[in-house]
């Protein structure tokens, strides 16, 4: 379970500007093995919010509790996967090697790490590529080694920063869909942020539709969908039509 | 491939791929890829010799490039150019070390710790602009003559250009690449080493291509102007000695010598930067 719990988050001005207050009140859950997307205008602190809640950076008030312990720096049970895989991904490394590297400090023979990154690798598709550089592969390729990296590391809960936002439609639909079929078959506790209406629905138990910034929750949309969804049935359910409808009428205004 | 529309008639240019592009379809290029490199100092040679030959250049000034090269065969074979060139080459490999290995690491602390960089900016922007000869008079007292003398003023040359190199090479692990550390539970001292270090590399390495050219040519400065030996002292010689082909000789030595170390740097380079693109690398 993770809760977020009055998230307030404000940066210190430069020169004497005002301080910027990017998250003025924040709270929603994220119940064990469940699929929680943020949806919010552009620039309403959504990447700002996704830092708190893996503690990366430190809110100004409120807290961030993973199974009632407060996050106050990365905790092992979770892995963030950033929108560009490419400045995420160690360059020096191959796509095996990024994977093992991030696994050096866990328990267990280099065999068995071994193993673990060619599972994950298996697991995205990627099982051919595993001796390739980062360079070597096609942005949906560079984002599926990112996934890999991060389900390896054996995070219960996946953060992932608008993963899609920078690969091709066609690409997208594939990706999604291996997130969806990943998070299910290996009960991941997923936070999901993106500006994708469409997506946040296709993907999500519940959507939490934030306020520009300051950002505040507009609401909390549940997507009572059946799984595993399919794009183009899921997408024509009265269902999905309606909480889309929702989500628009909300980030209208 | 089989083009689209039917199959390649022999002798006709296939239509596909467009302009005929493939992998075989290439022409062999002259002059060859391997000696493209050379063919622009043949020529400049080859007019040197030319022009020396139809009386163009005075023969006690400037003698033909055939009598220069003849002379560098003498040097070497009498073993002369060894014994110089040898002086020349141990003194400017240890003013690399030296100069280039604190050069980096003082340019990648004070690039990887802002505090420790602002610290130390004024006085390393005081002493950069500094003539290395300048250092010799003072070197002289300390060190006396040789070895020591050159190996510390090439050293103090060469530390700038991989300093400032190595200042931006810490900054190329961008906050992304550091914020994934972080989440994979990296401890800041591992993210150095294990990150920054790394992503630093190709920038690190690039300065030091360039120390090293510079090492070799303030060795040489400094041979000229304080040392018994070396090939910037058998250059100097030569020409108050009136020898003009013995100091062409030395100054072919010294450009041999340059650009001997740096095909050695490069092939060295490469191999640690194997997982580089190609054009990645410069």
């Amino acid at each position: 379970m993770l809760r977020i719990e009055r998230l307030a988050k404000s940066y210190a001005g430069h020169n004497g500007a005002a301080s910027a207050c990017a998250l003025a009140e924040v709270s929603f859950s994220v119940p064990r093995g469940g699929f929680v997307s943020l949806l919010g205008p552009s620039g309403c602190g959504k990447s700002t919010l996704l830092q708190c809640v893996c503690g990366l950076l430190a809110p100004s008030h409120g807290r961030v509790l993973l199974d009632d312990r407060e996050v106050t720096g990365p905790p092992p049970e979770m892995a963030l996967i950033f929108q560009n895989a490419s400045a995420s991904l160690f360059p020096w490394m191959t796509v095996a090697g990024n994977i093992r590297f991030v696994l050096r400090r866990k328990p267990g023979s280099k065999k068995d790490k071994e193993a673990v990154a060619a599972k994950a690798l298996a697991d995205v598709g990627l099982a051919a590529f595993a001796g390739h550089y980062p360079w070597q592969l096609s942005g949906g390729m560079q984002q599926r080694a990112a996934l890999a990296r991060g389900l390896a590391y054996g995070a219960d809960v996946l953060l992932l920063d608008e993963p899609f936002a920078s690969v091709d439609a066609q690409t997208r639909e594939e990706l999604e869909d291996l997130l969806a079929g990943v998070a299910a078959s290996q009960a991941k506790t997923v936070l999901f942020v993106t500006h994708d209406i469409d997506e946040a629905v296709y993907l999500s138990d519940a959507v939490t539709v934030l306020t520009p910034a300051p950002a505040r929750v507009a609401a909390v949309i549940p997507v009572d969908l059946p799984r595993p969804r399919d794009q183009v049935a899921a997408r024509e359910d009265r269902r999905f039509l309606d909480a889309r409808k929702t989500i628009h009428a909300l980030l209208r205004h | 491939m089989i083009p689209p529309g039917g199959e390649v008639q022999k002798g006709q240019r296939p239509f596909w791929p467009p302009g005929g592009e493939g992998q075989e379809g290439r022409r062999p290029s002259w002059p060859p890829e391997a000696l493209l490199g050379y063919l622009l100092l043949a020529v400049l040679l080859a007019a040197w010799e030319a022009a020396a030959r139809m009386g163009a250049l005075p023969a006690d000034l400037l003698p033909p490039a055939s009598a220069v090269l003849g002379e560098l065969w003498r040097l070497a074979v009498s073993g002369e150019l060894w014994r110089q060139g040898g002086a020349t080459l141990g003194r400017s490999l240890a003013g690399f070390a030296a100069g280039g290995l604190l050069g980096s690491a003082l340019g990648f602390c004070c690039g990887a710790f802002p505090r420790f960089g602002r610290a130390c900016r004024v006085t390393v922007e005081f002493l950069r602009p500094m003539p290395s000869v300048a250092l010799v008079p003072i070197g002289i007292l300390f060190l006396g003559l040789g070895f020591g003398l050159c190996v510390a003023v090439a050293g103090f040359a060469c530390a700038w250009p991989a300093y400032v190199a190595a200042l931006a090479g810490a900054g190329a692990a961008g906050p992304q690449l550091r914020d994934t550390a972080r989440v994979y539970g990296l401890s800041p001292g591992e993210t150095l080493f294990f990150v920054r270090l790394p992503a630093a590399a190709p920038q690190v390495l690039s300065g030091l291509r360039v120390a090293l050219a510079v090492a070799v040519a303030v060795t040489v400065t400094t041979e000229m102007a304080a040392s018994p030996n070396g090939l910037g002292s058998f250059i100097l010689e030569s020409s108050l000695a009136r020898r003009p082909e013995a100091m062409y000789a030395g100054i072919a030595a010294v450009g041999l010598l340059g650009w001997g170390l740096g095909a050695g740097f490069t092939v060295l380079r490469d191999r640690a930067l194997g997982w580089m693109p190609r054009g990645g690398r410069r």
